[in-house]
């Protein structure tokens, strides 16, 4: 892949790369440093692509390697896990009042990084034999979890 | 709500949550990749530098200081320092390998670059014991020939007790500095990594039958 044709793809991307940067970090800085590492675990990686499937797959996986795989500055969770926000009641009022989009977003930055990354895949269209693969573990493992979010998310959705 | 609810409520969310920053991405593939093989690699290298200027150093110790107790002391550091220089480079290829290797999985790569950081700070730990320990004994005889000239270095069973005692201190703090030093610029990726493996590995109680 030539650079003018990669910096085009990452373009077309950026969008797709931010929205993931953004259910994994909270500060600016952050995000700004780790999309820069993954165009270039991208650009590293360029001649791994061999056109099996859509350039924007392959970057959404990358961006999610790079950003599991990556040196924290902080141990803790950037967002606090669902389990906190059940017992705080983190959906305030004002969040209840929000889009149930932005709610939903919500919702899922504060789960914990593996259980982030199976919803977030499995909503944007990969199969599940698609997303055990990926991360390495049983199809049967991954459906239990699976299930165990989408149950968690709706009932916090529901109870706004 | 059912599951296309869920499917339809995200797809609405990726449009107007997260605001598409613009960046020169041309310039970023100049940038300095953060990523903590790569940063354990210069690590590695700047160890590696350490260790050619120390076998420098006692060689130049051994010009100027021609005794007997300075050739032993400084030839068992630069003998330590090659053999240290050994095991880092090939622990620097090790890294190098595991960079270019294309992972299969997220949870085989996290458990291959976990343990990759580890064993090679508990061998770089492991081998700079006797480094501390010869390097302090060398240090304290110089100071004393220096003093007092090579003849008169016959020290008593005292002598012996505090160079023995201090050696032991020094080489304690200096491994206790270095464990310190590392788990400060790796630890938390080290925990980081450690609870996704956990999070990963962590069989279900039940399995649902019906894929979802």
């Amino acid at each position: 892949m030539k650079e003018k044709e990669f910096l085009s793809h990452i373009n077309e991307n950026t969008g797709l790369i931010w929205k993931l940067l953004h259910l994994y970090f909270q500060e600016e800085d952050a995000k700004r440093d780790m999309f820069q590492e993954v165009v270039l675990q991208c650009w590293a990686g360029r001649n791994n692509f061999r056109g099996d499937a859509k350039v924007s797959t392959w970057i959404y996986k990358v961006a999610l390697f790079t950003i599991l795989a990556s040196q924290r500055k902080n141990a803790k969770h950037q967002h606090a896990p669902l389990a906190e926000a059940d017992e705080k009641h983190l959906v305030t009022e004002g969040e209840a009042r929000a889009d149930q989009s932005e709610a939903l977003y919500r919702c899922i930055q504060r789960l914990k990084d593996v259980d982030k990354t199976i919803i977030t895949m499995h909503l944007d269209g990969f199969s599940n034999p698609e997303i055990a693969e990926f991360l390495g573990v049983s199809i049967n493992n991954l459906n239990v979890k699976l299930h165990r979010v989408k149950e968690s998310l709706k009932k916090q959705l529901t109870n706004e | 709500m059912n599951e296309m609810d869920l499917k339809e409520i995200w797809g609405k969310s990726t449009g107007n949550v997260v605001e598409k920053p613009v960046y020169d991405i041309k310039a970023m593939l100049s940038g300095k990749s953060i990523s903590p093989l790569r940063k354990l690699k210069r690590n590695l290298y700047i160890h590696m530098a350490y260790g050619v200027a120390g076998i420098g150093f006692f060689a130049a110790v051994m010009w100027f200081f021609p005794y007997t107790a300075v050739f032993i002391g400084s030839g068992i550091i630069m003998a330590i320092s090659i053999f240290f220089l050994g095991q880092l480079s090939v622990m620097a290829r090790s890294l190098e390998r595991l960079i270019k290797l294309k992972p299969g999985n997220l949870l085989e790569a996290l458990l291959q670059q976990h343990t990759l950081i580890r064993s090679t700070f508990r061998a770089q730990e492991a081998i700079a014991i006797p480094f501390y320990a010869v390097s302090i004994l060398l240090g304290m005889y110089l100071g004393f020939i220096h003093d007092r000239g090579p003849a008169d270095f016959s020290p008593q069973l005292q002598i012996w007790i505090i160079i023995g005692i201090v050696m032991v201190i020094w080489t304690f703090l200096a491994h206790k500095f270095e464990r310190w030093m590392n788990q400060k610029a790796f630890g938390v990726h080290l925990d980081h990594m450690k609870e996704i493996i956990s999070q990963l590995e962590q069989e279900p109680e039940s399995i649902i039958e019906n894929s979802l």
